[in-house]
């Protein structure tokens, strides 16, 4: 018997009947919700990703939106936009907006750094309860204190992400009207790079790590392949150990990432550094040069430059306000990749590690049959039994949305719900001046110019051309299939793909936008990147030999693998 | 040899030295400093100017026009009769003895006994009305040694022209202490000409270099008679692209000034300026955008007597006026944070009324 998906978050679950009524349009999240939510990630995101949003529209007092509503069908996230229409009322909020935009414009970095230290201390705080030992008592109270802390992620997350990302399209409206380049011109992509963030910097202390082994004769040792592997020769000797503890205490500092970005069922790196002994052994392999300093002085040399042209258009008089504008939008790029570090990713390890605590206790009771099958169950039912789980039975519970969830990976999750279409759906995105959508879901299209006779037509991510071998990667799981030198072909990318950045000749992207993952990683290594082609995952095959140039958007196939 | 230096600078040694040589002169040694490579020639100092005017005679006719009042026919009648006595008056013998001498030198450089010169006028600012570095001038083309000394004479006489005698008196100048420098450059023999403009003029794209060519002098692109070839250069890649123009015409250089003739089928059809020449143009763009720290519009010819890349020489630039930004300039009075805002709320949510409620 198959469960049906309603019964994973109740009055979330979608309802043709009566969700048509509360907006006739419903947009699938593919960036996060492709391919489908395990229900317990499901239950975190729909949940409190909309509270949020709905949080960060109102304190910023976001004039035309108020935030976003989520549904689950299927395992797949929809939304919709609250659209404020009434004059007076959006006349109400402008005050608001006036008063609440101004850390924004007057202390960002003041801002933020604040907003991250409160969430390591959040952190911390999980991190301190050691559940193995803790009572199921003490291990219900890390439940509830796990979703604050997630509810208490989202509200922060999205009162930037409204806040920097008005300012971000306004900067890009402004440098359309006054200079005649958008987001799409790699001239504006050269004023957004040359910032370090915190992504990147774990990708070059893992660098420095596989330095540091080749180095001290660790090669074969760290290159096992798996940790469980990798670990114990490791320990066989003095050079091993003191590298092993330099490892874990990157680890300890910066593996709170789950390998995928919003999804919890794999492990983070804490839990096994597998992936991340991959990226050094890959390091080690490749012998790549890893000059991020030398790259970034380039990179901020020629950002340098850019805002220079760009200033030396502005008439004196404007400077000021303009330069202002200028630097906080371009912290927009640094912003979009480094909350995932801080916010998205370190949460969702957080999430994982406490219901797979209770997991571990639930099957000790019997109340389960493994850990894992917490995916699919929800905190609600955790919560009713992890004080007395000897007295409860959620096997059923569990296999049938198991079952469930697994009818939904084999189908794909149709890409709007509601009785509009598609192209009145973008026209209400678009009406709702909203932001984020506008930056993160549509993203800019592609113009074909038919004399060009490329094979697919994209948008400029990142500015530069070209040459490789095309390499399909659909799952992050397979990213141990990249070679250097290669052309990454994927539908979208996210943070635990970065490390491969590092050995790219170029990435061409399906969806996507200026801000999203492909496109600031690429332009911080400074390789082509070719965003919102649609259809490069189903066009390319791994093995052809392709040509990206990520300044004009275009992809060519120059010979079949 | 201290005599021709108070006389003649040449323009190579004009690098610092802005007395005495006039707005265009200093301009166009500005430019050789740079590297920025301009037509040869020399500057005939205010002092020759100084030393001329105080011949017996003139000195009086030039006092005169000081003594005027502000009636506009007398004054209008009297600066006629001065440019007349300064074109009829003989030059001290040292004076035209040095500019003859210094043309023959520039003919030897030239390799051309002959050469035709451009002569023009390079008065200070405050001098003469629009005399900025490329402002309107009197200039005279395809002089040679026999019309020299005329050009000269006429280039000074053009201190006392209406429309500048007309400007001191109204901005309360001097109307007689004044002086000119004349600059004397090799006529280019022009393969083709054009302009450049240092950001795409229409797009107002700071990163784009845009030249516009035709084959022969520039006058033909300037004046919009053809459509010339079009390039693009990205700053950054260099990346070119090329458009081809309609180019039924070009001018040619001719007595007292340029003729047009039509172009041959396979000229219309084929690219004025090869890539060599199109990326040492744009190099000298970005050159002088470094330098004068704002985007410049350039008149610029090759020369088809000079090897590359000496051939490829800059004759007149001027900024390019700064457009767009309608309607977001800040009240000095408002802080830059509410003025931000202020835009974000009219043009990011169509608020029309958003600046009314700004506190």
């Amino acid at each position: 018997m198959s469960m049906p998906s309603y019964g994973v978050v109740p009055g979330y679950d979608w309802d043709e009947e009566r969700d048509v009524e509360v907006s006739p349009w419903w947009l699938l999240d593919p960036t996060h919700s492709v391919p489908p939510w395990t229900p317990m990630f499901a239950w975190f995101w729909i949940q409190y990703c909309g509270h949020g949003m709905q949080y960060g529209a109102e304190t910023v007092s976001m004039p035309t939106v108020r935030g976003y509503d989520w549904r689950l069908k299927d395992g797949g996230g929809y939304f919709t936009i609250l659209v404020v229409k009434d004059p007076a009322e959006i006349k109400r909020r402008e005050e608001g907006f006036r008063q609440a935009m101004r850390p924004f414009l007057e202390s960002y970095d003041e801002m933020w750094n604040g907003f991250k230290t409160e969430m390591l201390g959040r952190y911390a705080k999980l991190r301190a309860v050691d559940v193995d030992r803790a009572s199921n008592w003490q291990l219900k109270e890390l439940l509830e204190d796990t979703v604050a802390v997630t509810a208490r992620m989202w509200e922060i997350h999205m009162y930037m992400m409204f806040g920097v990302y008005t300012i971000y399209l306004f900067f890009e409206d402004l440098c359309r009207e006054l200079l005649g380049i958008d987001d799409t011109s790699p001239d504006f992509h050269r004023l957004l790079r040359g910032y370090d963030n915190k992504v990147l910097a774990v990708d070059r202390a893992l660098w420095e790590l596989a330095r540091a082994a080749d180095e001290a004769g660790l090669n074969s040792a760290v290159g096992q392949g798996k940790a469980s592997e990798a670990i114990p020769a490791l320990e066989e000797s003095d050079a091993g150990r003191q590298w092993l503890g330099r490892f874990r205490g990157l680890l300890d500092e910066d593996g709170w990432r789950i390998q995928r970005m919003a999804e919890i069922n794999l492990p983070s790196w804490v839990e096994d550094p597998t992936p991340a002994l991959q990226i050094v052994s890959r390091f080690i392999e490749t012998g790549i040069e890893f000059d991020l300093d030398r790259k970034r002085a380039e990179l901020e040399q020629e950002r340098r430059e850019a805002q220079q042209a760009v200033l030396a258009r502005i008439p004196a008089g404007d400077r000021d306000w303009f330069g202002a504008l200028m630097s906080v939008a371009e912290r927009a790029g640094s912003f979009s990749e480094e909350h995932n570090h801080y916010l998205d990713l370190y949460t969702h390890a957080m999430i994982r590690r406490t219901v797979l605590a209770i997991g571990r206790r639930l099957t000790q009771a019997g109340t389960i049959d493994a850990p894992e099958d917490v995916m699919y169950l929800t905190p609600v039912e955790l919560r009713q039994v992890v004080g007395v789980p000897e007295y409860y039975r959620l096997q059923h519970q569990a296999a049938g949305r198991r079952e469930a969830y697994d009818a939904w990976q084999q189908k794909e999750n149709p890409p709007l719900l509601g009785t509009l279409t598609f192209e009145e759906t973008i026209g209400e995105v678009v009406q709702s001046h909203c932001p984020i959508a506008l930056k993160v879901v549509t993203g800019a299209l592609p113009t074909v110019d038919p004399a060009v006779k490329a094979d697919l037509y994209g948008v400029c991510g990142s500015p530069g051309v070209a040459e490789g071998t095309a390499r399909l990667i659909l799952d992050e799981s397979r990213l141990g299939e990249v070679q250097p030198g290669d052309i990454l072909v994927a539908a979208t990318t996210s943070p635990s793909w970065t490390s491969v950045f590092a050995y790219l000749q170029g990435v061409v992207v399906d969806r996507g936008a200026s801000l999203s993952h492909a496109a600031v990683v690429g332009r911080e290594y400074g390789i082509p990147v070719v965003m919102n082609v649609f259809e490069g995952t189903k066009k390319l095959k791994s093995g052809q030999r392709i040509r990206v140039d990520g300044t004009n958007g275009h992809v060519f196939v120059l010979s079949d693998a | 040899m201290t005599a021709a230096s108070s006389t003649i600078r040449w323009l190579s040694d004009c690098g610092n030295a802005t007395r005495g040589i006039g707005a265009k002169a200093a301009g166009l040694g500005e430019m050789l400093a740079l590297g920025l490579r301009v037509p040869p020639g020399f500057v005939v100092t205010q002092a020759a100017y100084d030393a001329f005017v105080q011949a017996p005679g003139l000195a009086e006719h030039v006092g005169e026009i000081a003594t005027l009042g502000s009636d506009i026919g007398t004054r209008h009648d009297a600066a006629s009769a001065l440019r007349a006595h300064i074109e009829a008056t003989a030059m001290p013998e040292g004076t035209a003895g040095e500019i003859l001498g210094a043309y023959d030198e520039l003919a030897r450089l030239s390799g051309t006994a002959d050469v035709e010169v451009a002569v023009r006028s390079s008065a200070s600012a405050e001098d003469l009305p629009g005399a900025s570095f490329a402002g309107q001038q009197d200039t005279y083309l395809g002089v040679r040694r026999d019309d020299l000394l005329d050009s000269v004479r006429r280039c000074w006489a053009s201190l006392f022209s209406e429309r500048a005698v007309a400007y001191r008196a109204e901005m309360g100048y001097p109307l007689a202490e004044v002086s000119i420098a004349v600059v004397v450059q090799k006529l280019v023999s022009a393969r083709a000409s054009g302009v450049m403009f240092t950001i795409n003029p229409v797009s107002g794209n700071p990163f784009e270099i845009v030249i516009e060519a035709n084959w022969g002098l520039g006058e033909s692109v300037v004046s919009g008679l053809v459509v010339p070839d079009r390039f693009l250069v990205s700053k950054h890649s260099g990346e070119l692209q090329r458009e081809l123009g309609e180019k039924m015409q070009a001018a040619i250089a001719g007595p007292g000034g340029h003729s047009l003739v039509d172009l041959p089928p396979e000229q219309r059809s084929a690219f004025c300026l090869d890539d060599a020449e199109l990326g040492e143009l744009a190099r000298l763009g970005r050159l002088i955008e470094d330098h004068y720290g704002e985007p410049r519009d350039v008149e610029w010819s090759v020369d088809e007597n000079l090897p590359f890349p000496e051939s490829v020489l800059l004759l007149q630039m001027r900024p390019v006026t700064t457009t767009g930004l309608k309607d977001v300039h800040r009240d000095p009075g408002k802080s830059t944070t509410d003025h931000i805002l202020d835009l974000i709320l009219a043009r990011r949510f169509g608020s029309p009324t958003a600046s009314d409620s700004a506190g």
